[in-house]
Order: C-alpha cells, then structure tokens, then sequence
C-alpha cells in the first residue's frame, strides 16, 4: 500500500511519534522509507541476500516492539533504526560465519542465482560491453568488500551508501567519531589495495 | 606531521566532515606531495564507485512483505478481543451443563432451572396448593383426552 499524501510530509521522526500514539499506518510508511537502507546495511554484513532480509524482517519487528524506547532528542529515527539492523546483522553473521566460510564458493554461486531479479544491472539498457563492464565492477567491488573486517565494511558503507556523517555512524556502531574516523580511512586504504592489487 | 595524517583528513575532507587540519594547510601539503595528490584522487575515484555501483539493491516487494509479517504477528493482539468471547462458549456451555446436574441432583427439573426462582415459586405454589404434581396434572390431561 503506497503511503498517505500527508504522511510524505512528516518526518521520519514525526511518523514514528504516531506511530508510539498507536497508528499502524504510520509506522507501515516508516516500514517504506527505510526498509531498502537497512535490506543494504544488512546485505553488507551478513552477505546473503535471505539472511539479510530476515534481518529486514526482524529488525522492524522489533523497532515495532520497542517503539517506545525511541526518543527523537537521543538519535534520530533512521539512527535508531540502523543501530537495530546491526545488531541484527552481527548476530546472523556470528551465527553462520563458519558456515559461510566453509561453503564460501557455493554460497557465492547461489548467491547469484536467486537475486537474478535483484541484479542492478537487469532491465539496463546498455550495449553488452559496457553492461559487462558495469557488472565486472559490482563484483569486482562486492568481493573486495567482503575482505574487509566487517566493522571497516560496515562504517565504510554507511557512509557510501546511506550517507550518514561519521556522528551518526558512531552511534549507528556504539563507538567514538574518532574511530570512525580510522575505520573509514583504513578501509578506504584496504579497498584501494584490493581492488588495484 | 606524516602524510598518513594528511590523507586521514583527506579521506574526511572526501566525506564532507570536519578535518582536523585547516584546508589551506591540506592544499600546500598536497601541492608539494604528489604520493598524497594520487591517494587523494584514488580516494575519491573509490567514492564515487561506491556510490554509484549500487551495491545490494533491495529485492522486490521488500516493503510490502515485512508490512504483512508485522500485521501477521500484530494480528493474534488485535485480534485478542473477538476470540476470547468464542472462548467463553465452551466455558458458558459448562456452567449450563454443572447447573441442570446439580439442579437435578436437587431433584428440580430443567424447567424449573430455567424458568428461574421467581417461575419456580408460582408454579410450586400452584401445584402444592391444588395437591397436585406436575406429573399428576399431565396425566389426567391424557385421562380426558383418552376418556373423550
């Protein structure tokens, strides 16, 4: 159900305020809004594309759950909400670390086969060569990613992806902007040396 | 200071945050370095690929099937109010049933329980008075019928 008119007017803050008071409806339109950014934070962590939905799943059940505890004057919503998708995120990975390790090549295969219509590239309408190009680049760069320690990959992609300032990463990871600071930049450096090695 | 620390603030700078180090200090670095002028274009040039690469795109009707899993497990507490009536049948049904036994225990008809105290009092006093039971009533009723 797409959202109500005014609801595209309201903050997200605003939204999960009703949301406390008991609207559904408004928290169905938080659900719209940030369901792709925490299905792309979990993606990176966990790696598989089922694991990070029901990462996705969870992750609103339990802001749903917990509604209570947000208060706009600690963090923002979006915060609120990433800071539960890691949590999520690392407790799946733990779980099924070994595991994917083990069956990395498979999982990999696997991986490919079930989001044929997740592919960013489907419906492009490149030439062959430059859609080929495109492609060798999102693995190229989705590998190099998986080699990084997941708490560089992670603020790494906070940043590159949901554009969060290193503030909020810091609160979306319980750690200090400084070490933000060092994650990104050891992380940018890392990339760098995978991706030109 | 080292050029670690420069393009540590380069690498903030590529992010728009606040760097430690004042931008004009950064460009005179960066105009004398060059190992730092190719970090910070590989730096850059690594930004904007991940940023335009679109990594981990959400699959389809993702929205849509975390709105129906939260209604589906939202529902047995909405719902809570109507099924607990239809709960009670079973209990109404056993209070009916404990009653007519205990009623007939007590030697009192079903029609005595249901027709309540009030009924109960009349028709006893009806009966009693005429030094009839309800048995002996309906049996000459079917006497009459008979005999006519």
């Amino acid at each position: 159900m797409s959202s109500m008119p005014y609801q595209d007017d309201l903050t997200d803050e605003e939204l999960a305020l009703r949301a406390q008071a008991g609207s559904e409806q408004d928290f169905e339109a938080l659900v719209s809004r940030h369901a792709p950014a925490v299905y792309r934070l979990a993606r990176g962590i966990t790696r598989g594309p089922q694991d990070a939905e029901d990462v996705v799943q969870e992750t609103f059940l339990r802001a749903f759950r917990h509604l209570d505890s947000f208060a706009p004057s600690k963090a923002t919503f979006k915060t609120w909400l990433l800071t539960i998708a890691r949590n999520q995120s690392i407790n799946v990975f733990s779980s099924v670390k070994r595991r994917t390790l083990r069956f990395l090549s498979e999982f990999d295969t696997d991986d490919r086969g079930t989001e044929s219509f997740n592919n960013p590239f489907s419906g492009v309408d490149k030439d062959a060569e430059g859609l080929l190009a495109m492609k060798q680049e999102f693995f190229r760069v989705e590998q190099a990613l998986q080699k990084l320690p997941e708490r560089q990959r992670t603020a790494m992609l906070l940043k590159a992806q949901q554009d969060l300032s290193y503030d909020r990463i810091a609160q979306v990871m319980n750690t200090s902007v400084s070490s933000v600071e060092s994650l990104i930049f050891r992380g940018r450096k890392r990339l760098l040396e995978i991706l030109e090695d | 200071m080292d050029c670690i620390e420069y393009q540590k603030n380069m690498s903030m700078l590529i992010d728009g945050e606040q760097g430690h180090l004042s931008l004009q200090a950064l460009e005179a670095h960066l105009a004398a370095c060059s190992g730092c002028r190719n970090a910070y274009v590989r730096m850059g040039s690594l930004n904007r690929i991940l940023k335009d690469v679109d990594l981990y795109r959400p699959p389809f009707m993702l929205a849509s099937r975390v709105k129906a899993r939260l209604a589906e497990k939202n529902a047995p507490r909405r719902e809570r109010r109507f099924p607990l009536a239809w709960a009670q049948v079973p209990l109404f049904a056993m209070i009916v049933l404990l009653a007519i036994g205990v009623g007939n225990l007590a030697g009192r008809s079903m029609t005595e329980i249901l027709l309540g105290e009030q009924s109960e009092a009349k028709l006893e006093y009806l009966l009693t008075d005429a030094g009839l039971s309800f048995s002996d009533i309906v049996l000459d009723m079917g006497v009459e019928e008979n005999s006519r």
